[in-house]
């Protein structure tokens, strides 16, 4: 037997087991909500930053630096989210330890910045060094602000940009995470209906059924990808709805790039579920592999300018190794950037990727069904 | 509770669990992949930052405000790091994105300042996204105002001082390896007795339990057992490479505290783990469940950067989210000079244990 029939069949077949068996509906649509839910939480981490303000003082000068660090933004939204101004709740909070910093102007701020010679404290208590340089760098800003408002600047700065507004961190995730859907439920969805065979030991019957090894490849590609959709679809539903992810360019590259990497993915399954033969195998690595590509894939060129020592570089030069890391570059300059400089040649890798992996999954599968042990 | 069957139950569990690898290695897996990605990614270069730095001029003032831009640092590195000085490759690595920021002082730099007027700096910047591009400007800011206090402290009215509880900041990278560790610990205690109930389940051995005479309570103790030394491994061998890799250095003197919270943290997590195996009975869902759970935990609950440092709408779910205060105590107790008291967890943790080890006996009755 040849032709459709048999690949849908066992399209259904699949479809059918994903819809009676909870697990799997967990597996494919909850897991990945459920991460994007909470990695989303601390996107705004990168630039909004909480703090207390304790003014001693209250005059002109500290209500200007106090708006000045108000008004701080990126193209994100503030810098700094004052939670308070008041010295006694600052304080307080700083020393039981509810908050790990605060800046401190001191009683007779205004008299001293007159004179030339105002100091502003800032306290940390610097449990990571991370926080401890985003808040002084902020406040170093603030200060040469009100400086420059108060004097005269000293230096200026002309910059040429590579692209005229800066991309958001939202916008830049929201992407990353996009194709995090679209891999993890093709690699999982996939690479679970190929190991279940093994696990309920049903791979016999598929083995002598009267269809060719091509047949049963196909049929378990689309069943993957048909499942993928959903979880896909309620990714982006999530992306657009909750996040306000607004993908630009054009609708027919979007796609294209959506199904590519699903294609991508579903081979990686399919290769992954028949090497383990296994279903918590293949699930946990598919999940780990998922949540890798996402890290190393997703943040390729913001390691590009931080590669210049290890082992950095040789993450970056992984990254580079990587297909999937072309899916997300092209993604991002299709949804994101505009940007079409590089995009022919990385959509040129993540296609040859793609059909490599599909045929290794196929030869692996082919290999795999035509030699069972006793066992099955 | 029988002393002996309670031992048995442990050692079976045990066995199985040392014999199978994907149990073995699964509760280490996401602890790790956090660690080196998140440890490597975002905080292994320290505070540096690779830039271009081009000086057209000769003159005192530009090599000065140079000399500032290589000078400063933070209270771990220096807040740059110049990969080139020359014009033309600078331009080729900030075009590709191998450089995020070029610096250009230009030719008449001493000149505008001797004239009485502003220089200004041309700056390149391969803009990806406003989190690459703030680290990279906002370091600027700094040199601007420090060259500024430094020459020009007429114009300079507003200084800073900084007061820190640490001679040093913890590192980024060693903060996220400290937090996988503390990850480790609630993984490895939820997952593995999540996955030891349901292999009851799952190798059709549950018919035996239920055929045993009063089989609860020996079975939730010898579990909760097996799973903790098996959390304890997984606890072990995280910490082992985040002390040797990402130089997690743990004051001996907080240790015998941070034992005993960390073990109730794993009681809870481990009763945690009994009730959800008992309830999903398939592995299959329990495993991906709980690893993207804590995975996720981890990111918004405080062991990717701590809880008074997220947005406010997190913090507020973090006061209803249990993995938070766990990050957060025992990330406190690990670095910070004057730690808050702990009581209130400790009695905390001690609660949650008897409240998820009672859900996970009446669970597992259900189901028996």
């Amino acid at each position: 037997m040849t032709g459709p029939g048999p690949i849908l069949a066992i399209a259904i077949k699949d479809w059918t087991r994903f819809l009676r068996q909870p697990f799997l509906m967990v597996i494919s649509v909850v897991i990945p909500l459920v991460f994007i839910f909470f990695y989303s939480l601390i996107v705004p981490v990168s630039n909004t930053n909480p703090i207390m303000i304790a003014d001693h003082d209250g005059g002109p000068a500290a209500i200007r630096l106090t708006a000045t660090l108000r008004d701080l933004h990126s193209e994100e939204g503030p810098y700094y989210d004052i939670l308070t101004t008041d010295p006694a709740h600052a304080d307080s909070a700083f020393h039981q330890r509810g908050a790990l910093a605060t800046i401190i102007i001191p009683e007779g701020f205004s008299s001293s910045v007159a004179s030339g010679s105002g100091q502003v404290d800032l306290r940390l208590n610097n449990i990571n060094s991370d926080y401890s340089k985003n808040l002084r760098l902020r406040l170093d800003k603030a200060v040469r602000d009100l400086n420059d408002q108060i004097a005269e600047p000293v230096i200026t700065v002309h910059e040429t940009r590579w692209l005229p507004h800066d991309p958001t961190m939202l916008g830049y995730i929201s992407t990353s995470l996009l194709l995090f859907g679209c891999l993890y439920a093709a690699m999982v969805n996939t690479g679970l209906h190929v190991a279940s065979e093994w696990n309920d030991r049903t791979v016999k019957g598929l083995l002598l059924a009267p269809v060719s090894r091509g047949t049963l490849v196909a049929g378990k590609v689309l069943a993957g990808l048909g499942q993928s959709l959903l979880s896909v679809a309620l990714v982006l539903a999530v992306l657009i709805i909750g996040f306000g992810f607004t993908p630009t360019g054009n609708l027919a590259a979007m796609a294209g790039i959506v199904i590519t990497t699903l294609l991508m993915g579903a081979g990686i399954g399919a290769a992954f579920g028949v090497a383990s033969k296994k279903t918590l195998a293949a699930t946990s690595s598919l999940i780990a592999l998922a949540i890798l590509f996402f890290l190393v894939s997703g943040n390729e060129e913001s390691m590009r300018g931080l590669a210049w020592g290890q082992p950095i570089t040789s993450l970056w030069q992984f990254s580079r190794a990587l297909p999937t890391t072309y899916a997300f570059m092209s993604a991002r300059s299709i949804f994101l950037t505009g940007d079409s400089t590089n995009l022919a040649s990385n959509l040129g890798i993540v296609i040859a990727a793609t059909v490599i992996v599909l045929g290794f999954a196929a030869w692996l599968l082919r290999r795999a069904y035509s030699n069972l042990t006793g066992g099955q | 509770m029988n002393p002996d069957r309670i031992l048995a139950i442990a050692t079976k569990n045990l066995r199985q669990w040392s014999r199978d690898r994907q149990a073995l290695a699964g509760p280490m897996l996401i602890p790790l992949v956090l660690m080196f990605l998140c440890g490597v990614l975002f905080g292994f270069g320290g505070d540096d930052w690779n830039i271009g730095l081009v000086n057209h001029s000769r003159g005192p003032r530009a090599q000065a405000f140079e000399q500032t831009i290589r000078d400063s640092r933070s209270n771990i590195t220096p807040y740059f790091k110049v990969i080139t000085t020359d014009p033309a490759e600078a331009d080729r690595l900030v075009h590709q994105g191998r450089l995020q920021l070029v610096i250009t002082i230009p030719a008449d730099f001493d000149a505008k300042i001797a004239a009485g007027s502003t220089p200004t700096l041309e700056t390149a910047v391969y803009n990806i996204n406003t989190d690459m591009m703030k680290n990279a400007r906002l370091r600027l800011d700094r040199v601007i105002q420090d060259y500024a206090a430094a020459h020009h402290p007429d114009r300079t009215l507003i200084t800073i001082t900084q007061h820190t509880t640490r001679t040093s900041d913890v590192w980024r990278k060693t903060f996220i390896a400290n937090s996988t560790a503390i990850l480790a610990v609630m993984v490895g205690a939820a997952l593995n007795t999540a996955i030891m109930i349901a292999r009851e389940w799952e190798r059709h051995t549950a018919k035996e339990v239920r055929l045993a005479p009063r089989p609860l309570a020996d079975l939730v103790s010898g579990t909760i057992l097996a799973g903790l030394v098996a959390a304890a491994v997984n606890t072990a061998v995280t910490l082992a490479v985040a002390m040797l890799a990402f130089g997690v250095r743990i004051p001996l003197d907080r240790v015998p505290l941070l034992l005993a919270l960390s073990g109730g943290v794993a009681l809870a997590c481990a009763g945690l783990g009994i009730a959800i195996g008992a309830w999903l009975r398939d592995y299959r869902t329990i495993q991906p469940l709980l690893m993207v759970t804590f995975a996720g935990s981890f990111f918004a609950a405080g062991g990717f950067s701590s809880i008074p440092t997220l947005p406010r709408a997190v913090q507020a779910f973090d006061r209803f989210w249990p993995p938070a205060p766990v990050f957060d105590t025992l990330q406190a107790w690990t670095w910070m000079t004057d730690p808050p008291n702990p009581t209130s967890f400790a009695i905390a943790a001690a609660l949650a244990g008897i409240a998820t080890i009672t859900i996970a006996a009446f669970t597992l009755k259900r189901r028996l």
